[in-house]
């Protein structure tokens, strides 16, 4: 790595403030001139955090509003028996569409979205680090989302509830385009998702006031952390099975087809391994928001921040071993579902550290109850209840008989409006006066509570009953005289409450809400680093930190840091910039050029979601159009970064030389390169499980009968291949880092490399091809032949790869001290040959070994 | 500390939780295909060979998580720890400790069920 050398320790206070008064002319006006968004409809372009962040909140509330107008109708329409409001079919379209967009388009992209504004504020960082990337995830969702829910007004909504369970989801029994609405619409805003996820995990390890170790850093960035790590590790799951879904109804591979080997229980492993995470990826942010808000209100430190932690954690891990409980009447072994419900059972336990984390403060400090005060009384008093059925549920036997009733839509929603929907409208009361001139109206604030909770409660504690009773889900209607008559009504009553208080909070928004300049400042008294003065640019000066509460343990920090006495007060290099510090002990490293306005990200996003959009109704030659013109966007976008070292190091204060540029382990880009590869490893990963899957469900044979393996040759030439491969690329990563500034062997070796590797993707699927495998015949066949196809995906996006390095050499952007590209090209290089590798080792090995099994 | 493998810190900080992951899988894992093809009275020299694939992986787990729990605690005697390193430090113990429950709850059921019904 290029990174400064090791420093002294920035644990303990710097010996006086950095920077002295006066500060130089200029300095503060090149800081504001550099921050400046663009005017008119290049406003659009704007990439930092403080702009995109609210538009991605306001479109997460679209959604919001949306899916809570189909409930009120889906309400309306069971408020009598034999009501017919609505249809079947449309009944069916919007208990799918409610589902699918309240978890999909509202609940994680809110969270998100929160995080892309509150992040950089809550850690003093003047931006995250790749604030383009943040933009092209909201761009990205926003056009992604508005063509999905447009489904429902052309009447081809999605129609078989928000998990697409196969068969029913197959050609067979749903030919039209409402599944692949569903598949094609939510795989690409699941995208987004992962792109903001690795925003997160870069920006909360590399971009921090300094001082800021992990000992000190804020529970909320803490909760973010894990939130990120669980999407990275969950998301590809459910990535993976709209592929294969999507795969098997546009050509007929029957991975879920069981008269041809496929299994629909695969989908429900898939789909549920994301689908449970999913449940605490976004109650988690939602608790590091209760964490931050409880001891404001309290005017007390948080009780016990380490066991807080610990309890992110231990959820973060645990929520793992629970997605069976989703699947507790398909008939696996009892054992199995012991695992589950013994795993079930246990999460409860961090999810009580943090419960009575929060009581404890509130009752060792003196809290006002203030309208986020509220809301964090009636989120512990409705997601406890919800944890408590959760509990009930989670035994097997209990499940057996509340399965698919009433019971369990209760359940689910006193979890994720208590655990979700409270502490969000607890944090929009709460941090809106760091971005707006004024405050939401308290007074105002205890009637939308008050609607919100009582009608929570009206609407949904009546369907425990209904449930027990007898009543299944996702029925339109039912017949009068079975005793469900009463609570249907009483729901109904309580669900139109509960809008009536989002409606008022939307009008206090619209009286009161006004971002841009002034904010209303710290009008609760509290601890935290987005409370410190505040323009485009963030904070005017990057404050060290002595505590987890800074505003309270140093007094002065506000006036220090808005007078430029903190680390870089101004701009090094004219342009944007941000402090990148260390993951631990958050020692400042480098000035990070951020990336600023641009129209490529923006096009990217448009055009990958037109192509996705056009995919779906089979609009093929314009998706493909819009494809390659994504893909030459993103290319364009590209060409812009690794500017190298723009100035040399400079003095950000109190002695402290940091250079403008950085390569290697450390940097941002290797660490967002590490994780997009923990992504595509773990895709893959679900892939080969899905293999391994289909072979236990085909206990007769694997191959099967009349389906003959490719020779074994080919997989070990194919293997060699992707070694040689990867060989090349480290010989040419090496003479990159030699005494040659430019040394020509490098794109060489790089052109050279391509051959073996595409000689392996090649031949890994044309072996099998070859020998007559049939991906249409059966389920190994399919599992096979996703498995290459895949392999030559990834060896394609190499290609595409090594093509733009090249390009770079040539017009002279790479050389031995600007690199970033390289290496990142190299890294994702030695993941694919690696990745092929295992390929080929279970494709040909694992039935030659277990085939007869 | 961050100098010396911060990477190696922070995954011994969660290596408790690997642990339980890892006893996790391979428990789901063998009672899945041992009751899928017929295995679950099978023996393994002499023993009944689920119990035992599930009794090994349950003191592996332990072993691994216990070792964690001892490291921490053992460090925790050093003075020497700046602020961030006793943290990381008690959060290897908290995780391990926490952690030890879990992969003795994840085998409750395997020791107590049958196997395959």
């Amino acid at each position: 790595m290029n990174a400064p050398p090791p420093r002294d320790s920035f644990e303990a206070a710097p010996p006086g403030l950095p920077n002295p008064l006066p500060r130089p002319e200029n300095e503060f006006a090149d800081l504001e001139r550099a921050w400046k968004p663009p005017r008119g409809i290049a406003f659009l372009t704007e990439t930092n955090n403080n702009f995109v962040g609210l538009w991605y909140v306001g479109t997460a509330l679209f959604f919001f509003i949306a899916a809570g107008i189909m409930a009120l109708l889906m309400r309306a329409q069971l408020a009598r028996p034999e009501n017919s409001l609505v249809g079947h079919e449309t009944y069916n379209q919007l208990f799918t569409m409610h589902g699918t967009v309240m978890m999909f388009l509202f609940a994680v992209p809110a969270v998100e979205a929160a995080s892309v504004y509150l992040l950089p504020n809550i850690q003093a960082a003047r931006d995250l680090p790749f604030p383009r990337l943040s933009a092209y995830a909201f761009w990205a969702y926003f056009f992604g989302g508005l063509f999905f829910l447009s489904s429902l007004f052309q009447g081809v909504a999605p129609n078989t509830g928000w998990f697409m369970y196969p068969p029913l989801t197959s050609t067979e029994f749903s030919p039209g385009v409402n599944a692949d609405y569903w598949l094609l619409g939510i795989g690409f805003i699941e995208i987004s998702a992962i792109a903001g996820a690795i925003e997160i995990i870069v920006g909360v390890m590399k971009t921090r006031a300094v001082g800021m170790s992990l000992n000190k850093l804020p529970v909320y960035s803490w909760a973010m952390l894990v939130f990120a790590v669980m999407i990275v590790i969950g998301f590809p799951a459910i990535i993976l099975g709209t592929i294969l879904l999507e795969l098997e109804r546009a050509f007929d591979w029957p991975f879920f087809i069981a008269a041809r080997g496929g299994d629909s229980l695969l989908w429900q492993h898939l789909f549920w391994f994301f689908g449970h995470p999913e449940v605490y990826i976004i109650f988690l942010p939602a608790a590091g928001m209760v964490s931050m808000i409880v001891p404001s209100v309290a005017q007390t430190p948080l009780v016990g921040y380490r066991l807080v932690v610990l309890a992110l954690i231990a959820t973060g891990f645990l929520s793992f071993g629970l997605w069976v409980h989703h699947m507790f009447t398909t008939g696996l072994p009892k054992m199995s579902l012991g695992f589950f419900s013994a795993a079930s059972a246990a999460v409860a336990i961090p999810s009580g550290i943090q419960v009575f984390a929060w009581i404890a403060t509130i009752a060792s400090g003196r809290m006002k109850l203030t309208t986020p005060a509220l809301f964090i009384i009636g989120f512990l008093f409705i997601f406890t209840l919800g944890g408590l059925t959760g509990v009930m549920v989670a035994v097997a036997p209990f499940d057996w008989v509340a399965h698919d009733t009433y019971f369990v839509v209760a359940h689910l929603h006193y979890v994720l409006i208590g655990g979700m929907v409270f502490p969000l409208f607890s944090a929009l009361y709460y941090w809106v006066p760091v971005a707006s001139k004024r405050q939401l109206s308290e007074r105002w604030g205890r009637w939308v509570f008050g609607l919100m909770f009582a009608g929570m409660n009206i609407a949904f504690f009546p369907m425990h009953i209904a449930g027990l009773i007898g009543m299944p889900r996702r029925v339109y209607t039912y017949q009068p005289g079975l005793g469900l008559d009463p609570y249907n009504l009483v729901s109904t009553l309580g669900a139109f409450m509960f809008a009536a208080g989002v409606a008022l909070f939307l009008l206090d928004m619209l009286r009161n809400f006004r971002p841009g300049g002034e904010n209303a400042g710290n009008v609760w008294r509290a601890p935290t680093l987005e409370w410190l003065p505040n323009g485009n640019y963030n904070t005017r000066s990057v404050p060290w930190i002595a505590s987890r509460d800074p505003l309270w343990d140093q007094p002065n920090l506000p006036r220090e840091v808005e007078q430029g006495r903190w680390y870089l007060p101004g701009t090094v290099t004219g342009r944007r910039e941000a402090l990148v510090t260390s993951p631990i002990e958050a020692r400042p490293q480098y000035i990070l050029v951020v990336p600023g306005p641009g129209w490529a990200h923006v096009l990217a996003a448009a055009f990958t979601a037109a192509f996705f959009a056009l995919l779906t109704v089979k609009a093929n030659y314009l998706a493909l159009a819009c494809g390659v013109a994504g893909i030459a966007c993103v290319m364009w976008w590209l060409w812009q970064l690794d500017p190298g070292p723009l100035a040399p190091p400079a003095d950000i204060g109190g002695g402290v030389v940091l250079p403008t540029y950085a390569t290697g382990p450390g940097s941002h880009s290797w660490w967002a390169m590490a994780v997009l590869m923990v992504v595509c490893g773990m895709i893959y990963t679900c892939l080969v499980f899905s293999y391994l899957f289909l072979w236990l469900v085909n206990p007769t044979a694997w191959p099967p009968a009349g389906v003959s393996m490719a020779p074994g040759w080919a997989g070990l030439a194919g293997i060699g291949l992707y070694a040689l491969s990867s060989l090349l690329i480290w010989l040419a990563y090496r003479r990159l880092g030699g005494p040659d500034h430019r040394p020509l062997v490098v794109p060489v070796l790089l052109a050279a490399a391509l051959v073996p590797a595409l000689a392996a993707g090649a031949l890994g699927l044309w072996a099998e091809l070859s020998v007559g495998l049939d991906p249409k015949g059966s389920a190994y066949g399919a599992a096979v032949t996703t498995m290459l196809a895949m392999q030559l995906l990834f060896v394609g996006i190499v290609v595409l790869m090594a093509g733009f390095t090249l390009a770079r050499w040539w017009a002279g952007k790479i050389d031995r001290v600007r690199r970033s590209i390289f290496d990142n090209v190299s890294l994702f290089w030695h993941y694919t040959t690696g990745q092929g590798i295992v390929a080929l080792v279970v494709i040909h090995g694992f039935p030659r070994l277990a085939g007869g099994l | 500390m961050e100098r010396h493998r911060p990477t190696l810190r922070l995954l011994e900080a969660t290596g408790g939780f690997l642990a339980w992951g890892a006893q996790f899988a391979i428990l789901y894992m063998a009672v899945s295909v041992a009751c899928a093809r017929g295995w679950g009275s099978a023996k393994l020299l002499g023993l009944p060979a689920l119990p035992a694939v599930i009794v090994l992986s349950t003191l592996a787990a332990l072993a691994a998580a216990a070792a964690l729990l001892l490291l921490g605690l053992k460090r925790r005697k050093d003075t020497g720890l700046t602020a961030s390193q006793d943290f990381l430090n008690n959060v290897t113990i908290l995780v391990s400790a926490l952690s030890l429950v879990a992969i003795v709850y994840n085998a409750l059921p395997g020791l107590l069920l049958p196997s395959c019904s």
